[in-house]
């Protein structure tokens, strides 16, 4: 101890200096007081309390500051608690009142050798000094940042962990308030203000759930409770919610306005192609129906279009009678039949040989076939061959809807055969008159032939008979064409156009079919 | 119960180290508040 004017030594046991005189019994009880504080504050920094060795230690410096040990010692606190320039400053006072290098002296060295470590120090206080300007301006989440930067370099700053752990707790966050708090108690045992945050959330813990609802705090004296941990479950929840609605929204506009689109656009496909498959159908179906009916030839034209036996017109070719040639060989007689439509005839059992061939072939010849059927006499006809033939007439034509002679005239329509075309449709109207469209499917085929004048003999029959059916209409369509008439001739004749499609039985059939000549 | 903005007002910033230089000298202590208590009283007697 040194007096406190000479600075002399003095002696403990006197209350004077022994060098000055000076009164010094108030001065000694001052510095053991401050001894007594640096002592305390010395237990307390063994204990790692370091705040409350710091409080010790600024109070012996209170009472005196030339207490180069308690400043050393304060210094030091300082330093472990993250407070490096707190420390630079104890020391370097504690070396500016020194008159002999001390501790102080070594500490100051320890520091300005490692630059670096300085350097990063002091980086750390700045950062905690713009976290505190940040939270101060409630920028909370910039000063968040900063002091997680702090703690990271400076693990052991107090204040750090401390502003953290406060921080937290404004926005709930607990749990992470708490390990601050834990991990600034482990440098600082004492440390007022993390024991009374600590104390805090545990208090929240404890009452009534207000910790599970959120944070509490107050304003105007009354206890709020804002809910923050609901509030952190219901934005997952939300989110999740909000995912599944869209979702939902999602599927449900994809099904009622995305899929009956389509489904509409399929179905009017479908639709359509139905449509044209019952067109097609109808067609079909009235074409069978028109060919199942009787329909008459025609035969009957009107002026300059009567078709008579002796004295043919243009369109019908000329009849002729069979005579044996001087050699007495048969000649196929071409018996003219007025149903016939201007087909030949012959009487000729051979004929029934070349019909049965015919349609026994792979595939049928209806052609010849037919051909060879209006060739027939049956009354020229062996037993066996007029069974031969009725037979085939059975097989052939006793189906009411001649369904496969139709096939057959339609595919030589599709491939073009015209001659072998004419010929069933021809066959086809002497069997049925009362079907319409044979005759105008007979002219069609002699136009494509370039049978203009026979073509036009069927269109008029067609038209006459069947004026009203669409086939008719068309017929007429076509005579007018091909004959450059804006009219169609009229029908002069006495039998009733009746007669001519009255529907023919089979032995009608047969019976006519090889009959004589008028 | 802890009040957010009076805790932190309770936040110094702390001193830097390029600063230290400014706070180089101790402030009065006991000792010095008793010198110039007893130089008064001299003054005064």
């Amino acid at each position: 101890m040194y007096c406190y004017r000479c600075n002399g030594t003095l002696d403990l046991k006197k209350d004077t200096c022994s060098k000055c005189g000076t009164d010094v019994r108030m001065f000694k009880k001052i510095v053991y007081a401050s001894n007594r504080k640096y002592n305390d504050g010395l237990q307390k920094a063994e204990a790692r309390n370091l705040s409350g060795a710091v409080e010790d230690l600024k109070v012996s410096l209170h009472l005196y500051k030339k207490n180069i040990q308690a400043r050393n010692l304060l210094g030091l606190v300082y330093y472990a608690m993250g407070e490096s320039a707190e420390a630079l400053k104890e020391w370097s006072i504690a070396k500016s009142m020194s008159a002999s290098p001390g501790l102080q002296d070594r500490f100051i060295n320890a520091m300005q050798k490692n630059m670096r470590e300085l350097n990063s120090e002091a980086n750390c206080l700045k950062r905690f000094n713009q976290a505190l300007g940040y939270a101060k301006n409630n920028a909370k989440d910039l000063a968040v940042i900063q002091l997680k930067k702090v703690i990271s370099t400076q693990p052991n700053m107090t204040k750090a962990y401390n502003l953290l752990a406060l921080l937290y707790m404004e926005d709930g966050k607990y749990d992470q308030a708490e390990k601050m708090l834990a991990k600034c108690l482990e440098t600082d045992r004492g440390n007022d203000t993390a024991v009374r945050y600590l104390k805090s959330i545990r208090e929240l813990d404890e009452s009534d759930g207000a910790r599970s609802l959120g944070t509490v705090g107050t304003e105007d004296r009354e206890q709020l409770i804002i809910p923050v941990r609901f509030r952190d479950y219901g934005t997952y929840l939300s989110n999740a919610l909000y995912i599944l609605l869209g979702l939902v929204l999602g599927i449900l506009i994809a099904w009622f306005v995305i899929v009956p689109g389509r489904v509409e656009k399929e179905m009017s496909n479908v639709e359509a192609a139905n449509r044209s498959y019952e067109a097609r159908i109808s067609e079909l179906q009235s074409q069978a129906a028109e060919y199942s009916r009787e329909a008459g030839e025609g035969t009957e034209a009107p002026s300059g279009e009567t078709v008579d036996p002796s004295n043919p017109t243009e369109d019908q070719p000329a009849p002729s009678t069979d005579e044996a040639d001087e050699n007495g060989e048969t000649m196929p007689v071409i018996v003219k039949n007025p149903d016939a439509g201007g087909m030949g005839w012959a009487k000729n059992q051979e004929d029934v040989e070349k019909a049965l061939e015919a349609f026994g072939a792979t595939p049928p010849r209806y052609a010849e076939l037919i051909e060879c059927i209006f060739r027939v006499d049956q009354s020229q006809l062996s037993v066996d061959n007029q069974t031969h033939f009725r037979n085939l007439m059975i097989n052939l034509f006793a189906d009411p809807t001649y369904q496969r002679i139709q096939a057959v005239a339609f595919n030589y329509e599709a491939t073009e055969n015209y001659e072998n075309m004419a010929a069933l449709y021809d066959a086809l109207s002497i069997l049925h008159p009362e079907v319409n469209g044979y005759r105008n499917k007979a002219g069609q085929a002699y136009e494509k032939l370039g049978d203009t004048k026979t073509a036009a003999n069927r269109y008029w029959q067609e038209a006459i008979l069947f004026p009203d059916t669409e086939q008719g209409k068309d017929a007429e369509f076509r005579y007018s064409l091909i004959t450059d008439r804006i009219y169609l001739p009229p029908y002069r004749g006495t039998t009733p156009l009746e007669e001519f499609k009255k529907p023919l039985s089979f032995d009608e059939i047969v019976s006519k079919i090889g009959g004589p000549s008028e | 119960m802890i009040d957010f903005e009076e805790e932190l007002r309770k936040f110094k910033p702390s001193l830097e180290i390029d600063r230290t230089e400014e706070h180089e000298e101790a402030d009065n202590d006991m000792v010095d508040l008793m010198i110039e208590m007893m130089s008064e009283y001299r003054e005064e007697r």
